[in-house]
């Protein structure tokens, strides 16, 4: 494996998308030799990245944004970054519902990957989340 | 995959609910739509078994934690069927492990069932549901 490779995937921005995302990462992370249970993991955990950004969405938005999935399989971690376009608010200002807490979406993904952060734009919304390969034995 | 999910009637007034596959912020409104027609038609006592999920989010916790809220509403409440190592952490981290009441198969929920009636679909440290027969 080169030091690092990038693996990307871009869909509308829609629920029943999730599932092909799921795949994606799912061959990423068993590529990369992740136990079963850290597969499992990281599915879920960008399966919330995604609601996490799917229910942002501003609903005045007329089109459907793209959502991108970036996987950069490093040599001892998996970063991901989900991210999708949205538009700027009236004001110019980042998205203030972007701040609110994510309940337990949030929660589930902080516990089950190694690093989760949001970043915002003011045209993106975006998750980088990172898992760690464990040691090998 | 995507969800199934397939009623039976335990009662008059309660429902084994047995989803398969996953649980999704796509398919999750089926949950929630399933539990409410069961409860306007009579239904207030659940039992949700995931031994078949494959993948339940937290849209899929919200839909099991409102309906919950609407079984007891109506005096009732909503217990789980789950031994998935997996999914059982993900009740723990959620802290929702203290609010349902968890049983490995639905053999032990009978079992329950017949020493204590409805109470066996509320958690046992949590005041359940009214005490009446379903």
């Amino acid at each position: 494996m080169p030091p690092e490779a990038l693996v990307s995937l871009r869909v509308p921005g829609l629920p029943e998308y999730l599932l092909v995302v799921r795949l994606m990462v799912s061959g990423v992370a068993t590529r990369m030799n992740f136990p079963a249970e850290a597969v499992e993991d990281i599915k879920l955990a960008v399966s919330e990245a995604c609601t996490f950004l799917l229910e942002r969405r501003r609903p005045s938005a007329q089109e459907v944004p793209p959502l991108e999935v970036r996987c950069h399989l490093q040599e001892q971690a998996l970063a991901i970054e989900v991210e999708m376009e949205s538009p700027p608010s009236p004001s110019g200002s980042p998205a203030a519902e972007a701040l609110e807490p994510a309940g337990l979406g949030m929660l589930i993904m902080q516990c089950i990957m190694d690093e989760v952060e949001i970043l915002e734009t003011a045209s993106s919304l975006s998750l980088r989340m990172m898992k760690r390969l464990p040691p090998a034995e | 995959m995507e969800l199934q999910i397939l009623r039976r009637n335990l009662g008059p007034e309660a429902s084994l609910i047995e989803l398969v596959g996953e649980v999704d912020i796509y398919t999750s409104p089926r949950l929630k739509a399933t539990l409410q027609e069961a409860l306007e038609t009579g239904i207030r006592y659940f039992l949700v078994s995931l031994e078949r999920v494959e993948m339940l989010d937290s849209t899929g916790l919200g839909a099991l934690v409102g309906g919950r809220a609407r079984a007891r509403e109506r005096g009732g409440d909503l217990a789980l069927v789950c031994a998935q190592g997996r999914l059982l952490r993900l009740l723990q981290i959620t802290g929702l492990r203290h609010i349902f009441r968890v049983y490995p198969d639905e053999e032990h929920f009978l079992a329950a069932y017949r020493a204590e009636g409805v109470a066996a679909f509320s958690h046992p440290v949590i005041a359940g549901g009214s005490n009446d027969a379903p």
